[in-house]
């Protein structure tokens, strides 16, 4: 309840910032596909998206347990309610979202004309799947408009809340 | 204390309640929306419904309040105390639980009970600025 309904602003705009900094990596893999020469020598190293919760799970919240337990007996009996009293922590969670390079074995291709061949015709090609990175592309773009939305919502309610 | 008691007579406290439980709903959906590809997430659900409509259910005349935090909370809560739960979804044994279309059907109906739930409290202002003034608008 910290920021009231503008948190909801926050949380949306974590996912968007994820997620088009997620098509970025993958707009960079895509056109290193078949890079083989780098800074760092060697072919390109295939780039990954890794995306976490923001804070603490709920299930670290603590639900602390009554230590007594009150039994409701007879129907004139009031009722102990003493889980209500108990409010967890802000449970809500953004999104961030960190770059790893993938350490998966590169592609080793037979072309004995290329200039990085090795004594045996073979060239390392980077570790890009081009069908992979597309399959992603297209899950990074729904994510993103999911998103999209979710924020047109947060401003459509806050808008309301001013008519009152 | 005027204040107090036009709210009450009213009945515009449930629905104070409501606009807080659907506002924090929406930031919950928002996170699940945010985190629909986060490896290892569960999805968050906001329980308020059920036990708002148990509170004015069983409306009785002593609402006892804890006063103290060794006090053991008794009797059934008055409508005025109850409070949004965020509790996680049921397990689906799926390395992340989002389902995004359930989240975006929630997300909508969620906003309309907050636009309704503004429109009701929008109405019932209204009608007591009628009665303060004596007349309609």
């Amino acid at each position: 309840m910290s920021e009231g309904l503008f948190s909801s602003f926050r949380i949306s705009a974590t996912g968007l910032s994820a997620q088009r900094r997620r098509l970025d990596v993958i707009a960079e893999n895509l056109a290193n596909a078949e890079t083989t020469r780098t800074p760092a020598g060697g072919p390109y190293r295939r780039k990954r998206a890794v995306l976490a919760a923001e804070s603490t799970p709920v299930d670290q919240v603590s639900q602390s347990e009554p230590f007594v337990q009150l039994v409701r007996s007879n129907e004139k009996h009031m009722a102990a309610n003493a889980m209500e009293s108990v409010r967890p922590v802000d449970p809500e969670t953004g999104v961030t979202m960190t770059v790893q390079d993938d350490p998966s074995p590169f592609r080793s291709e037979y072309d004995p004309g290329h200039p990085d061949a090795d004594a045996n015709g073979y060239v390392l090609k980077p570790n890009v799947n081009v069908v992979d990175e597309m399959v992603d592309l297209i899950l990074a773009t729904r994510a993103y408009q999911a998103n999209a939305v979710a924020f047109e919502a947060s401003k459509d309610m806050f808008n309301v809340s001013l008519q009152i | 204390m005027i204040r107090g008691t036009l709210g009450d007579r009213a009945g515009l406290a449930p629905l104070k309640q409501a606009l807080n439980a659907y506002a924090l709903r929406h930031r919950v959906i928002s996170g699940n929306i945010a985190n629909a590809e986060t490896p290892g997430y569960q999805p968050r659900r906001v329980e308020f419904e059920s036990s708002m409509k148990q509170a004015l259910a069983t409306t009785r005349f002593v609402h006892p309040t804890v006063t103290d935090p060794r006090d053991i909370p008794v009797g059934d809560s008055s409508p005025d105390s109850v409070e949004p739960q965020v509790v996680s979804a049921p397990q689906t044994g799926k390395e992340n639980g989002v389902d995004l279309q359930k989240e975006m059907v929630a997300l909508v109906e969620n906003q309309l009970s907050y636009r309704l739930a503004v429109r009701l409290l929008d109405m019932k202002y209204n009608q007591l600025h009628a009665a303060i003034r004596g007349s309609i608008r």
